[in-house]
């Protein structure tokens, strides 16, 4: 399997007004190609950080962090990042935020047109591709921004507790329609969540995170077949990755 | 039985007709809470009604002098016959300077205004300086700039904006600094960069607030310009204003003062309606 990020020695300092500090120590993580990798930890643990040093959008203070073998400096389209508060256009159409990546690359018109239609259907927005942001609600502006992040083809897609602000009926919906995209057309993915069902259902593997500073404790991998439904979360295998992952965040 | 019954309901009659009463207030005035369009219509004519009543009350009923507040009647009679005898071309030439005036202003502070909330060197060496502008009246400059520029069109010009360039600046540069960061950052993530992501995000959701600030010191501008026109001039509605009071023309001072303001509600009334259309995506 071809390694598609590759993340060594990677510690983070903030410098506050209270004096430093140690939000990361000593990262190592690889992310192969086509793999989903859910990151889960307490609040504070510095997940969110590592996901934004994979992004390009904070520095890390120690070691090195490479995607595709070429060393990450600052944001690129390469790594598509989708957030927890959609972070839509709001003066764009739902087809224009979905063609903006499209744009930005200088692909054509027509196809820009026909890509962005694809995952708008993808995402079920089809009647509302005219609409604008503000008329939709959390969870339909949540699928512009997975369609937005999708439709630019990153090789990584970087998801920071995407379904965070959404109802659990709504939030269920979207890991379904996760779950979905991704069987259909497997992608790299790195999802951060604070949400120990949804790390194990969508991930092949779930790093676990302790704080203070933030480490990663364990990865865990989930073998819980290649075709997994909203019903898998009842089995029991399920169950005990839960129970196991559930401890490992609680214990200190 | 029954006896103590209905005189219970009853109590509980009188007591929901209080309730009754109360809410009623309570409807009306709930916070933040939206009114039917036409309701509002109503409230801001009635407003007006009542103004032009108490002004009919004091004058025709002569409980203050027609030599300190003049007539509606005699105010509006004033108006026609100044619109006759070329009060036109004194509105025309004050809208003339406020115009040109805050317009030169606004070319040179739109890009400023944008660079100076975009980039924090330019902030750093600009904002203070603008800032202590902000702070020395305008109107204070009149005498200093007659005595530059001399009483022509060029010092009006120059004192509004002198008023409204540094109130552009600021404000323009926080409409600007005002953009999330995370639309920043994930247009960083869909391919922009560190140059375009100015035009191509920052610049496209701002420009309703950069509107809204045109639209609000555009409103302080008008107050410049009549400054200017009362100290030196020898045309506009402040000059119109200042005959009149050296003639003892009490309702054309009047007709000045109430233009000034007609003029102003119309332009806001247009530039609000015009962020409305340009920018529905926002409303």
């Amino acid at each position: 399997m071809d390694e598609s990020i590759e993340v060594k020695n990677v510690s983070k300092k903030f410098h506050t007004k209270n004096g430093d500090v140690q939000a990361l120590s000593d990262i190592n993580l690889t992310v192969h190609d086509k793999e989903f990798v859910s990151i889960i930890g307490r609040s504070g643990c510095g997940k969110s950080t590592l996901l934004r040093i994979i992004g390009g959008l904070e520095t890390a203070s120690n070691g090195e962090v490479k995607c595709h073998s070429h060393e990450i400096d600052g944001p690129g389209s390469d790594r598509g990042m989708v957030f927890q508060h959609y972070s839509l256009f709001p003066w764009m159409t739902v087809k224009r935020n979905v063609e903006f990546g499209l744009k930005q690359k200088g692909t054509n018109k027509k196809t820009r047109s026909e890509i962005a239609e694809k995952y708008i259907d993808l995402v079920g927005l089809k009647e509302f591709e005219n609409l604008y942001p503000k008329n939709l609600s959390g969870g339909m502006q949540q699928r512009v921004a997975l369609a937005r992040g999708l439709a630019n083809d990153p090789e990584v897609l970087l998801l920071d507790e995407p379904f965070g602000a959404l109802d659990m009926q709504t939030r269920e919906d979207m890991q379904d329609l996760l779950l979905d995209i991704w069987q259909k057309s497997p992608k790299t993915i790195v999802m951060v969540t604070h949400d120990v069902e949804e790390a194990i259902l969508l991930a092949n593997r779930v790093v676990i995170m302790s704080s203070h500073p933030g480490k990663i404790k364990k990865i865990l991998k989930i073998e819980l077949g290649e075709q997994r439904r909203f019903e898998t979360r009842l089995t029991s295998e399920f169950l005990k990755y839960k129970g196991i992952a559930s401890k490992l965040i609680r214990s200190k | 039985m029954t006896d103590s019954k209905a005189e219970n309901s009853e109590y509980i009659t009188k007591g929901s007709v209080k309730l009754k009463k109360k809410s009623v207030l309570r409807k009306i005035l709930v916070p933040q809470k939206e009114v039917a369009r036409k309701n509002r219509i109503i409230l801001g004519i009635l407003a007006f009604v009542l103004i032009l009543l108490f002004w009919s009350w004091i004058t025709y009923g002569k409980i203050v002098g027609t030599m300190f507040v003049p007539t509606p009647s005699s105010t509006f009679s004033a108006l026609t016959n100044m619109l006759s005898t070329g009060f036109w071309s004194d509105i025309s030439i004050t809208i003339y300077r406020v115009m040109t005036g805050f317009f030169i202003a606004l070319i040179v502070a739109l890009p400023l205004g944008i660079l100076v909330g975009a980039y924090q060197p330019i902030a750093a060496f600009f904002e203070p300086v603008f800032s202590f502008v902000r702070y020395m009246p305008a109107s204070a400059f009149i005498p200093l700039f007659i005595f530059w520029i001399g009483i022509g069109e060029s010092e009006k010009i120059a004192i509004i904006i002198l008023g409204s360039l540094p109130q552009l600046v600021l404000m323009i540069a926080n409409d600007i600094r005002n953009v999330d960061q995370s639309l920043i950052e994930v247009s960083y993530t869909l391919g922009t960069n560190t140059l375009n992501v100015l035009w191509k995000v920052i610049l496209p959701k701002s420009l309703p607030d950069i509107m809204n600030t045109i639209r609000i010191v555009l409103g302080w501008a008008w107050t410049y310009v009549i400054v200017a026109e009362l100290v030196g001039a020898s045309s506009g509605i402040g000059f119109s204003i200042l005959q009149a009071e050296r003639t003892f023309q009490i309702d054309r001072i009047f007709v000045g003062i109430l233009i000034l303001g007609i003029i102003g509600l119309i332009v806001d009334t247009v530039l609000t309606l015009l962020n409305k259309i340009l920018f529905a995506w926002n409303f």
